[in-house]
């Protein structure tokens, strides 16, 4: 965190399918947040109301797989615009538990959800045009667009996220060594 | 300067019919492997422990030590094809770490926190892979299998049982249950066979035992692979 | 309780807004809005858009999985899931009683999972809102925004929700997604040193905790009018409720009231929860629509969560007695006195006498 930095980087955050643990973890990096901040601003993100990515941002960190198209649209929309693509957590990385489906026919998923589990009063599968369509497989995110840097961890721990991102603000190649590297 | 090779720079002393990867665990000197397993006849399948002796690959595990070899093991170059192989385990089976048993005890994982791989690259299979829940004690996970055949040569060497099998050929390769069923209640398997303390991974399971040691006080939770040999050589 | 706003009869004449992603939430949504060329409302849709299928891949599993799997729902709330299936598998291997040692450890748990998930709603998400108003300018209304004009407030959030957070990585290994709970127990126990480690902070985080329910007082002061009505709804509730009505976090039974208080069902165990709670199918988000049996579709819904747990239960601590009275008596106001529970309120003495330094909830 040394590097004079003068324009603050933007970073873009995003979950697609993924649980929200990821940006948890971002959280847990305590009160490093405000040094941070000294440093960063928020683009598009859960924690602000920016809907769209920057077409100049920064950084863009992605937790969650694609489990639906519109999910890769974002991505997308991401890999555009971002000059640095993080993917963050075990399901961006290679599905994570939502790919435990992915031995399943999509349609044997949604029919005994939505249509034949007890206690249901009727049964149908949702399909308004508002929905995205979801994917036969949920698919990790390097399976569709470039991605720069990944963290590994469900979720990463804070340590390893304030280490990659800190590696990155001072010019560093980001490096997790033992104790912060995890896959669970 | 006989019964001594130079691995990495430093003189391995080693005795008549010693492998590579024996004299190198002798002296503290750590070669990462998945399919080796000091107890066992070596099978030279994972690839993982491969070195270069002379500045030609082989695999350690079944290299025996010759005098005056010259041997790379801890090179960027080795270390980035064990990162590619270890990576394509990951994708060919289904190996989801957060919620599996044997994660922080699993010599796979492990070994991929060793070499930092950070991502599995390459494509997922995706492959389907029932469990078999039928032994009343043990459970199969083939989700997890990167066919190191340990349990095979552990069930046919040490037990007499010949309980598993490794099946088909190249990419459909896969570990079978010596059964006419395939399951393997319908064996002699038992919790205390050989076959039942060597799997790497997360295949052979004592069920109603998973998560029982808390995050943090798990085998490699404090020790990295490597760091102490005992833990690398022995499996879970 | 209508249903007037969710459907429009020509959506192909209206113009459609969407607010997408729905942000500074706990999850994934987006919400449309129809409207007709004189900016009248005709359909509104808050549509959950994700789908992973937890219900059908968790089938075949080992039993002793679930719980760890099941907890990926949500990364923010990971421990009310584990808890959740750590309950139902406890049944499954015949588990009647846990140590009492597991129990409270359980219990700790999902206290430090209250305390930062409410934590990061408050600061975190909904702050900017209150402190600077729902209009303000887009760059500044979230947490940055609120560590620049309010560092003390957006500090005290951070602290809060790291307070919880250690509370549950010293009880289940890790901060999000741990193991500690397992079918019948737990697999960690809370050293000495870990116990004192929290014991050292906790006054602290009670303080703050009153001073963050003083800050919100503050806030609806000075603007009665619209926190007053703003999001205001009638609805029946549902809860869990413990030992004698108590508030309860952890374990009970299933209790229901309608929109005046009145009791529709009671003492439940929620094991028979079939029983009584049907779920609908909507076309338009992923999410399902559960309602009472009892009441039908279109009454039978009903709200849940911290507001219901404190409308159902008929008694809390003594602390938190004296905090919800105020959060109740404005309730009253805005739901036409009814919906407020009635033993609390008779109570207004022992409130008083609260406070101090007594523990939290923690039973």
């Amino acid at each position: 965190m040394n590097a004079p930095v003068k324009k603050k980087l933007k970073v873009a955050t995003t979950s697609l399918a993924g649980c929200f643990g990821c940006h948890m973890s971002f959280l847990d990096i305590d009160e490093r947040l405000f040094t941070l901040l000294e440093h960063i601003e928020f683009d598009r993100s859960p924690l602000t109301d920016i809907k769209e990515v920057h077409p100049e941002c920064d950084i863009g960190i992605i937790e969650g797989g694609l489990c639906n198209a519109e999910n890769v649209h974002v991505l997308r929309d991401f890999r555009k615009n971002c000059k640095i693509l993080i993917a963050i957590g075990a399901c961006a990385i290679n599905g994570g538990l939502p790919a435990q489906r992915n031995h399943l026919p999509l349609s044997a998923i949604l029919e005994e959800v939505y249509h034949t589990s007890p206690g249901l009063s009727n049964g149908l599968i949702p399909n308004d045009p508002e929905l995205p369509l979801p994917l036969n497989q949920v698919h990790p995110l390097h399976e569709v667009v470039k991605i720069d840097y990944f963290i590994p961890g469900c979720p990463p721990s804070g340590d390893a996220i304030w280490k990659v991102l800190t590696d990155l603000l001072a010019g560093r190649e980001p490096e997790l060594g033992h104790g912060l590297m995890h896959y669970d | 300067m006989s019964h001594t090779f130079t691995l990495d720079g430093k003189t391995i002393p080693f005795e008549d019919g010693q492998t590579i990867i024996q004299a190198a665990s002798k002296a503290g000197v750590f070669i990462p492997h998945l399919c080796y397993h000091p107890e066992f006849k070596p099978h030279g399948s994972c690839k993982l422990c491969t070195v270069k002796v002379n500045g030609r690959q082989t695999a350690s595990c079944t290299m025996r030590a010759s005098a005056g070899m010259v041997v790379e093991n801890n090179t960027e170059e080795l270390n980035a094809e064990r990162r590619a192989l270890t990576q394509m385990l990951f994708v060919e089976g289904n190996h989801f770490c957060p919620s599996c048993e044997t994660s922080g005890n699993c010599q796979l994982q492990a070994t991929a926190y060793h070499l930092g791989m950070m991502s599995p690259h390459y494509d997922h299979f995706f492959p389907s892979r029932p469990v078999d829940a039928s032994h009343p004690e043990v459970l199969l996970d083939f989700n997890r299998c990167i066919l190191c055949s340990l349990c095979v040569r552990a069930s046919r060497d040490v037990d007499g049982k010949n309980v598993f099998a490794l099946s088909g050929r190249g990419i459909k390769t896969h570990l079978i249950v010596n059964a006419r069923s395939g399951n393997l209640a319908d064996t002699n398997f038992t919790l205390k066979d050989k076959a039942a303390q060597v799997c790497p991974v997360g295949v052979i399971l004592v069920k109603r035992n998973g998560f029982a040691v808390p995050i943090g006080e798990r085998r490699y939770d404090n020790v990295p692979i490597g760091d102490s040999l005992e833990t690398a050589t022995e499996g879970r | 309780m209508t249903y007037s706003l969710e459907t429009a009869e020509h959506p192909e004449r209206l113009r459609r807004v969407a607010i997408d992603p729905v942000s500074r939430v706990e999850g994934h949504g987006k919400v449309t809005i129809l409207l007709d060329e004189h900016n009248k409302v005709h359909q509104v849709r808050l549509h959950i858009v994700e789908f992973r299928g937890f219900e059908k891949f968790i089938q075949g599993r080992p039993y002793w999985e679930v719980p760890v799997m099941v907890q990926r729902l949500c990364g923010i709330c990971p421990v009310s899931h584990h808890l959740a299936a750590s309950k139902a598998m406890d049944i499954i291997v015949g588990a009647k009683k846990l140590t009492p040692t597991a129990e409270k450890l359980r219990r700790l748990m999902h206290y430090g999972q209250m305390l930062q998930s409410h934590a990061l709603h408050f600061f975190h998400l909904c702050s900017p809102d209150l402190l600077f108003g729902f209009d303000s300018d887009v760059t500044r209304r979230n947490i940055v925004g609120v560590a620049a004009e309010h560092p003390e407030i957006a500090k005290r959030g951070v602290l809060l929700r790291k307070f919880g957070q250690e509370v549950i990585r010293i009880t289940s290994g890790k901060r999000i997604h741990g193991t500690g709970a397992v079918p019948g127990g737990m697999n960690k126990s809370l050293t000495i040193a870990e116990r004192d480690e929290l014991l050292k902070d906790i006054y602290q985080i009670v303080a703050w905790s009153r001073d963050a329910v003083h800050l919100i007082q503050k806030v609806h002061i000075q603007d009665p009018g619209l926190y007053n009505s703003f999001g205001i709804f009638r609805s029946n509730f549902m809860s869990i409720v413990g030992h004698n009505g108590d508030l309860d976090f952890y374990h009970g039974s299933l209790r229901a009231r309608d929109d005046n208080g009145k009791i529709i069902f009671d003492g439940v165990d929620y094991q028979q929860y079939d029983k009584y709670i049907e779920e609908e199918v909507k076309p338009w988000t992923y999410m399902k629509f559960p309602f009472f049996r009892s009441l039908g579709k279109e009454h039978g819904w009903y709200k849940v969560g911290p507001l219901a747990r404190i409308q159902n239960c008929t008694q809390i601590s003594p602390l938190c007695r004296a905090r919800a009275q105020g959060v109740r008596r404005l309730r009253r106001r805005l739901t036409d006195a009814r919906t407020a529970r009635l033993p609390l309120d008779a109570d207004d003495r022992n409130a008083a006498r609260g406070g101090g330094n007594q523990e939290p909830a923690a039973r």
